[in-house]
């Protein structure tokens, strides 16, 4: 029925009309997302699971500006705008929505929602973007980690690593769905990859009273850990086994304040205090947001082979 | 006795006169500072208080009678907002000096003006010797007591505190085996140290997040104190250490406690009434 409506509503009115017809005129008042989600379903639960839902309501944020008492967070925990390269202002409502979708994708300058796609869409006016699959447009929030970016020369984007396409399509609901063929949807769970042993490149040297680990990072085209506020963790252990037991330890704690740069050697000192046969190294990375580490990689190595690559 | 009385008086007010007495503000002032409301609501008014004085001032100075009257009229707006904003601060505003000094400005009368002003200022002087230090200490200041810091060395998240007494033991500590000459320990201890010092890094920027201001607190001198302790750890160097130690003692120990440490005792106390 829908379909031989708009196909009349062509014939006789003409498409600016039709336009002004289909609008449902709250989308541009800057709704809360779950609105947003009535159609773009799919989104949206990406957004749900993301740390941009929860800029707002995380327990930790509130815990860590007091209850709300460091309004210098606020612009960048619920923007009113985000544009390129532009520290945004903080909006006064619907602040639960945190980082919401009209934060990154209304613009008050054209009225409309801006994307990475120019698409017929009759409910609300869309403009195509290409800033949306740039840095920069992260750029206003995510200072540090995208100066660290830029730094590094790396041609791929934030969103080529955070939020990798899949061919979906944009719309759930029916019959909008069927409006647009599948598009390569972005994921808007702003993932961050476990990256493994071949993201680092790892050294060994025996001292006088020390083992000495360098540590490289030759494939995050950022320095891990980072952020702009939050804290981020990496732990490197190193530990001493004689003939299969265990006889010492150390832990090292690396902060997005002295963290491993992009394509520069980090060393650690690990001290001996008994000789031994192998040492295992085991780095994990704790998100600012999780209770959990996740291990990035384990090598043991022998001593042999340490004094013999020397 | 009369006379012991009196005499006991005077030793009671002369020993009462050398200590420096706090009063705590009213409660209903915290509804003008985070989180209760966005922003300084209070601080705000008190600059535009400070603001509409000195226009008030100048302008009479210079008998420029449109502007006085202007700045005047904001002065009164503004301190009688004081008495809105804080009620139990409304009784000791002087309210019919405010309205002189109005009065005066427009028949350009001197004394009048003069006199006024003075009654208002004593008024802001009493209140502020009183409650400005007060309601900073309780209302401005952030508090140390929501920091927590992940401890490197047991891997446990616990109070500033706490971590700073564990840091600080470890850097004595270090210092003791090094004079006793127990290197093992004294190794130990020091890669302790410099753990959590290192670490302490990233809470002082929850509130510090400027680049230019952590190189205040973490600049080169402190970086290069931390260096000198790896390196004499590392090759036996105690001058080297103690050098390092003292290096980080003037440029992050000494520059934080002198900022911060007054308000966050002061602080504690208040709290603890």
């Amino acid at each position: 029925m829908i379909w031989i409506v708009l196909f009349l509503s062509f014939l006789f009115a003409g498409c600016d009309t039709v336009k002004d017809v289909f609008v449902e005129k709250d989308l541009l008042e800057r709704p809360e997302s779950k609105r947003c989600g009535e159609c773009h379903r799919l989104i949206y639960n990406q957004w749900m699971r993301s740390r941009h839902s929860k800029s707002w309501t995380s327990e930790d944020y509130r815990k860590k500006t007091e209850s709300y008492r460091k309004v210098k967070c606020f612009n960048c925990h619920i923007p009113y705008q985000v544009d390129t390269l532009k520290e945004p202002d903080f909006r006064k409502e619907k602040r639960e929505d945190g980082i919401g979708c009209v934060s990154c994708h209304f613009k008050d300058e054209t009225g409309s929602i801006h994307g990475g796609y120019n698409v017929f869409s009759p409910p609300h006016p869309s403009r195509k973007d290409p800033d949306y699959k740039k840095s920069d447009f992260c750029g206003g929030c995510h200072k540090k980690s995208y100066q660290q970016w830029k730094i590094s020369g790396s041609k791929k984007s934030c969103q080529e690593c955070h939020m990798p396409p899949k061919k979906e399509y944009l719309i759930q609901k029916f019959p909008f769905k069927y409006f647009h063929l599948k598009k390569d949807l972005h994921d808007h769970s702003f993932l961050v990859p476990v990256p493994d042993e071949k993201y680092f490149e790892l050294k060994l040297n025996i001292g006088k009273d020390t083992v000495t680990l360098y540590i490289k990072n030759i494939r995050i085209p950022h320095s891990v850990p980072t952020a702009d506020n939050g804290k981020p963790k990496y732990y490197i252990r190193g530990e001493f086994f004689k003939n299969g037991r265990h006889i010492h330890s150390e832990n090292y704690l690396i902060t997005s304040k002295d963290p491993i740069d992009y394509m520069k050697t980090r060393s650690v000192d690990f001290y001996i205090f008994e000789d031994f046969s192998h040492f295992k190294v085991t780095i994990e990375r704790k998100l600012s947001w999780k209770k959990k580490k996740e291990k990035i990689l384990e090598l043991i190595f022998r001593k042999e082979d340490i004094l013999f690559s020397q | 006795m009369g006379r012991i009385f009196f005499l006991l008086l005077i030793f009671v007010f002369a020993a009462y006169g050398g200590n420096i007495r706090l009063k705590e503000p009213p409660k209903e002032i915290g509804k003008f500072y985070p989180p209760k409301s966005e922003g300084y609501v209070f601080v705000d008014l008190m600059h535009a208080l400070s603001l509409s004085v000195t226009g008030t001032v100048v302008s009479v100075r210079e008998e420029d009678w449109k502007n006085a009257e202007k700045w005047s009229l904001k002065l009164k707006e503004n301190y009688l907002k004081v008495g809105r904003m804080v009620k139990k601060w409304d009784k000791i505003l002087r309210k019919e000096a405010v309205n002189e000094l109005v009065d005066g400005i427009k028949e350009k009368n001197l004394e009048k003006i003069q006199q006024n002003l003075k009654i208002i200022g004593k008024s802001c002087i009493q209140c502020h010797k009183n409650y400005k230090v007060s309601t900073r200490v309780i209302y401005r200041f952030p508090s140390f007591h929501a920091v927590y810091v992940e401890d490197p060395v047991s891997g446990f998240e616990i109070g500033f505190h706490e971590y700073m007494k564990k840091m600080t033991d470890d850097m004595k500590k270090l210092k003791v085996y090094l004079l006793d000459g127990k290197k093992r320990k004294a190794v130990k201890s020091g890669v302790r140290f410099i753990k959590r010092f290192e670490v302490l890094k990233q809470s002082c920027s929850d509130c510090h997040s400027s680049k230019d201001s952590e190189d205040i607190y973490f600049g080169r001198k402190v970086r290069k104190g931390v260096v000198m302790i790896r390196n004499g750890l590392k090759n036996w160097e105690i001058r080297k250490i103690m050098r390092g130690l003292k290096n980080i003692g003037i440029h992050n120990c000494t520059k934080c406690h002198n900022t911060h440490i007054i308000q966050a005792e002061l602080q504690e106390r208040f709290k603890k009434r």
